[in-house]
């Protein structure tokens, strides 16, 4: 199968200033295929909303090739990743990003609106993922009445309102206590059934044990990768987390 | 000078006082002041001149007219009117031209900066929610076009109110401010194509360039920077 996401020998330098840049990532390469779930951990620092903004046309390497869907997004006018951005990818930021002027609702309805969506048509979907998210009663406050994890939750709706193929989550459950992340993981999840790739970025073994694949990164590059039998009745998702926790120390993490 | 046009006035000629009624007050900004016009009545002998307004009747050559004035009598001045105010006001009308060109372009200046520093204020002000617009992938032109539709709002309210002012107190305010220089009574004879249509123009193609430049630095930092809180 050809893989739906593919990144090449990536590097990415930050000019914070002239005579120092900054290395965030160095000869990052891997392949996502359609419908893989896969996670990134690492330790603060090391490069991983670096990766997933580069993977994602949100910012662009220094050197080396991003393909997304037999696209090479390296070298794409702003214009077009933006378009492919709003358009075929999700994306839930680090931090809550929300326009404060307009009501939860309006701003998980945003994408679809941007990509000239029948309004009706969005507004049920978007309610639809709110429901799912258990914000349903929420969505008319505005972003400044509603709790950090609420926002989040509705920050994956909002990423997922435009039926993207692949979702991108920086830390999505970071902000989260564990019954709100196992909401929105489950979220995540229903996601991937439906055929969306999932790439996030978390520091929680129990949402890293849901991928099936766990990439650890450490210093701007990818130090290990650790792959998951399917899960079975004597291999569920708690033997996952302990499978993860011995295997971390082991690659540095 | 308390006196308005139908009053009789009592002048010393040669032959003893007369009375003649005054037809009409004009300002006089050559002389700094006002001169009183009387028609016929005075039997001054030899005046030392006479003026003569003559229309010309629809159709007719001016320029014709006063030729053929020229030939019939000897030692008479025939001009044009454009000619003839030239010659009585020229210095006074090209100054009032200039200060009326030079206060279009500085006003144009200067809406133009108001306008590229207010777009600057508000892109600081929604680098937040910009950087949200464009990370999600909403096209730079509609995040730059915010402030274009806005400003010319703007704008256009303030024409609208301002042509509405000039027509209504324009004639008054600005009479009141020419009287120091002599001219307490300024009537506007505005072309319309140049008030309402050049003028406007001008201001609209000033604020849409001032405020698009304005824009395209605002809209150049990449999505995700301004994303970051960390
Ligand atoms: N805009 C930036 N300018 C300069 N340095 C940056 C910038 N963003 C991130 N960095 C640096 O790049 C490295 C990787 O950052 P990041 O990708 O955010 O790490 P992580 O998400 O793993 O915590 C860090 O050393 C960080 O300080
Ligand atoms: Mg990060």
């Amino acid at each position: 199968m050809t893989p739906l996401l593919t990144a090449t020998e990536l590097a990415k330098d930050y000019q914070a200033r002239a005579a120092m840049p900054v290395p965030a990532l160095r000869n990052v390469s891997l392949a996502v295929q359609p419908g893989d779930c896969v996670t990134i951990m690492g330790p603060s620092g090391c490069g991983k909303t670096t990766l997933l903004n580069c993977l994602s046309g949100l910012d662009s390497p220094s050197s080396g090739t991003v393909v997304f869907d037999g696209q090479e997004l390296t070298g794409l006018p702003e214009k077009t990743l933006a378009a492919i951005r709003l358009r075929r990818i999700g994306f839930v930021f680090q931090h809550p990003a929300f326009l404060p002027a307009l009501s939860l609702l309006d701003n998980i309805v945003l994408p679809g609106f941007l990509a000239g969506s029948a309004r009706a048509e969005v507004v049920a979907r978007a309610r639809r993922l709110a429901a799912a998210t258990g914000i349903a009663d929420l969505v008319d406050r505005n972003i400044s009445q509603v709790s950090g994890g609420q926002l989040q939750r509705a920050a994956i709706c909002r990423a997922l309102v435009n039926n993207p193929v692949i979702v991108f989550g920086d830390e999505p459950t970071g902000a989260l206590n564990r019954t709100a992340a196992a909401e929105v993981l489950g979220l995540l999840s229903d996601a991937n059934r439906d055929g969306a790739t999932i790439m996030l970025v978390t520091h929680d073994v129990r949402v890293a044990a849901r991928s099936r694949r766990v990439l650890a990164m450490a210093d701007g590059a990818i130090i290990a990768e650790h792959r998951f039998e399917p899960l079975s009745d004597s291999a569920g998702l708690g033997a996952r987390e302990k499978q993860l926790s011995s295997w971390l120390p082991g690659v540095g993490l | 000078m308390a006196l308005s046009p139908g009053d009789t006035l009592k002048l010393q000629d040669g032959s003893g006082w007369q009375s003649v009624r005054l037809t009409g007050v004009y300002q006089d900004i050559t002389n700094g002041g006002r001169t009183a016009k009387a028609a016929g009545g005075l039997s001054c002998g030899n005046p030392i001149w006479v003026t003569v307004n003559l229309d010309a009747a629809p159709g007719g050559a001016p320029e014709q007219i006063i030729a053929d004035f020229k030939t019939a009598f000897e030692g008479l001045r025939a001009y044009s009117m454009s000619d003839y105010s030239a010659q009585t006001l020229g210095p006074t009308l090209a100054s009032l031209g200039v200060a009326v060109r030079a206060s279009l372009i500085v006003s144009t200046v200067v809406v133009a900066l108001i306008a590229a520093l207010f777009t600057g204020v508000l892109l600081t002000r929604d680098a937040g929610p910009n950087a949200v617009l464009r990370a999600l992938g909403a096209p730079g032109a509609l995040v730059r076009n915010q402030y274009l539709v806005r400003l010319l709002a703007l704008l256009s309210a303030g024409v609208v109110i301002g042509a509405v002012l000039a027509g209504t107190a324009g004639e008054a305010v600005t009479g009141a401010l020419m009287s120091i220089l002599g001219a307490p009574r300024i009537s506007f004879c505005a072309n319309p194509l140049i008030s309402y249509l050049a003028c406007p123009a001008a201001l609209i193609l000033a604020v849409a360039a001032a405020t698009a430049a304005a824009g395209q630095g605002g809209a150049k930092p990449r999505a995700h920077t301004a994303l970051r809180t960390d």
